[in-house]
């Protein structure tokens, strides 16, 4: 039925009937086109579709976008945009509103994933993803740890290498994804959950070597941004080069630099740690030492209370107290002697750098108060005028405090 | 899934913390003190010894198709 405008009398169409040939017209009159303009009333509706309106100085243009097309799309059309549109004009015909259903979408002026990094960098944080109370601390010494990440190239073989030469009481679970693609996002959601739910690590690196914009789209996907931040398990995101900052850095618990560094960041070194282990053992020697140290001290107070009524048996009953204690110490000193060959070897040297004879030869000294015999070991303890009694290597000398004691700070 | 070492290293490393610590306190007697200082000694030498001769152990994890996980060896850099 076309429109005969040239009639006599003018044809009565109803509502519906008009309508839909002006639907039909602008369907056929215009195409497919591309409009540019930009972006206002953006708003998406809980079917998914979008609905917004372009605009320049003079002029609107109401505007559809589908879910099904709104799936494509990298960014979300937000008010002020400037964009170009591509789709047909039509009208919709229960509002009598002509408009067009746009197809796809790009920005004018930046790139699209520029700008849809910038939107959900901005939408998650929020939503609070980022906040540091969310993060995570790592665990100091992990027994585990799972790198989600592709099995082959520079960035596994580094993170792996990186890992066993710091820490040899490891196990590395290589997770295997893929980093770029299509399915990246997917395969690393899946895999973070896969931990999650086994709980078979005690931490997870998840990330990739160096590479362009498009190919670390995976660590700027909304999916694998939530996985992150969802995770109970600890993640260490290490996506790229120095330079690369992706979203999945922001929602990490700890961001690293490049694959090695998040490695060097998960697990200590083992020099670090022997160290700690030679302190504790240093401070066990020092703590067995001044503990025997305590007990002769108490000992010579005893021999010189001369208010007490049998000194003669005390005497004897405390230099017997003495040998047992020596003895036992002897012991204790024995046992560690005859594990020269073993393992030990190396501590033990350490120990006996530590005896107090050992250390006293090499200039250090102590001193104990004149008075009371008791061991002075802090600044603090001391007062104007105290007695004290110093202790040398080679004898002991009487000493006076004179100025007030000040502690370091 | 068990952990890589039966005498724990970590657990080790605070036993021996809180050895040092008792030790350290005023409270402990003699013989308390030769025996804790003895057991710091073992716990030292045994993580010492566990540092030494372990060496990390790398894997495949996968998943399987009920979800459970799956070990496999992991030799080196794979694929292209």
């Amino acid at each position: 039925m076309q429109p005969d405008l040239f009639a006599a009398t003018p044809r009565v169409y109803t509502v519906s009937e008009i309508n839909a040939q002006v639907k039909r017209l602008l369907e056929e009159a215009f195409g497919e086109i591309e409009v540019e303009g930009e972006i206002s009333n953006a708003r998406q509706q809980a079917s998914g579709h979008w609905y917004f309106t372009l605009k320049d100085a003079a002029a609107q243009l109401g505007c559809v976008l589908f879910r099904s097309d709104a799936a494509n799309l990298r960014f979300d059309p937000e008010h002020g945009l400037h964009v170009r549109a591509r789709g047909r004009l039509g009208l919709y015909a229960p509002q009598g509103k002509f408009q067009m259903q746009v197809r796809s979408l790009w920005p004018v002026g930046q790139g699209a994933l520029e700008l849809a990094f910038r939107q959900l960098k901005e939408k998650l944080q929020r939503e609070g993803l980022f906040d540091l109370e969310r993060k995570k601390p790592l665990p100091r010494l992990p027994r585990r740890v799972a790198l989600v990440t592709s099995p082959s190239g520079a960035a596994v073989r580094d993170m792996v290498a990186t890992l066993s030469a710091r820490w040899p009481l490891l196990r590395i679970f290589v997770v295997p994804v893929a980093v770029q693609g299509d399915e990246a996002p997917s395969e690393i959601v899946r895999a973070l959950a896969f931990l999650n739910r086994t709980a078979a690590a005690d931490v997870i690196i998840v990330g990739r070597g160096g590479g362009s914009l498009e190919d670390l789209q995976a660590f700027n996907h909304e999916g694998v941004a939530r996985a992150i931040a969802s995770s109970r398990l600890p993640v260490v995101a290490a996506v790229g080069h120095e330079s690369d900052t992706t979203i999945a850095d922001f929602v990490a618990d700890v961001r690293a630099a490049t694959p090695t560094a998040a490695a060097a960041l998960v697990v200590p070194h083992r020099d670090e740690v022997q160290r700690h282990l030679e302190l504790r053992l240093r401070r066990l020697a020092l703590g067995l030492r001044k503990r025997s140290e305590v007990e002769r001290l108490r000992l010579q107070r005893c021999l010189r209370s001369y208010g007490l009524r049998r000194p003669r048996l005390l005497l004897a009953e405390a230099a017997q107290g003495l040998d047992g204690r020596q003895e036992r110490l002897q012991r204790g000193f024995a046992v560690l002697l005859e594990r020269r060959n073993g393992a030990l070897a190396l501590v033990q040297a350490r120990l006996q750098a530590l005896s107090p004879q050992g250390v006293l030869q090499r200039g250090y000294s102590y001193c104990v108060d004149a008075d009371s015999g008791a061991v002075v070991p802090r600044a603090a303890q001391t007062h104007p005028q105290q007695r004290l009694r110093l202790h040398f290597a080679d004898g002991t000398a009487a000493a006076r405090v004179e100025g007030p004691g000040r502690e370091r700070t | 899934m068990s952990t890589p070492e039966k005498p724990d290293f970590e657990a080790a490393m605070e036993r021996l913390e809180r050895i040092v610590q008792e030790l350290e306190s005023s409270q402990v007697g003699l013989d308390r003190a030769i025996a804790l200082f003895e057991e710091g000694l073992e716990l030292g030498s045994r993580c010492t010894a566990l540092l030494e001769q372990a060496q990390a152990r790398v894997e495949k994890l996968l998943e399987r198709h009920d979800g459970s996980a799956e070990t496999r060896p992991f030799e080196g850099t794979e694929g292209p």
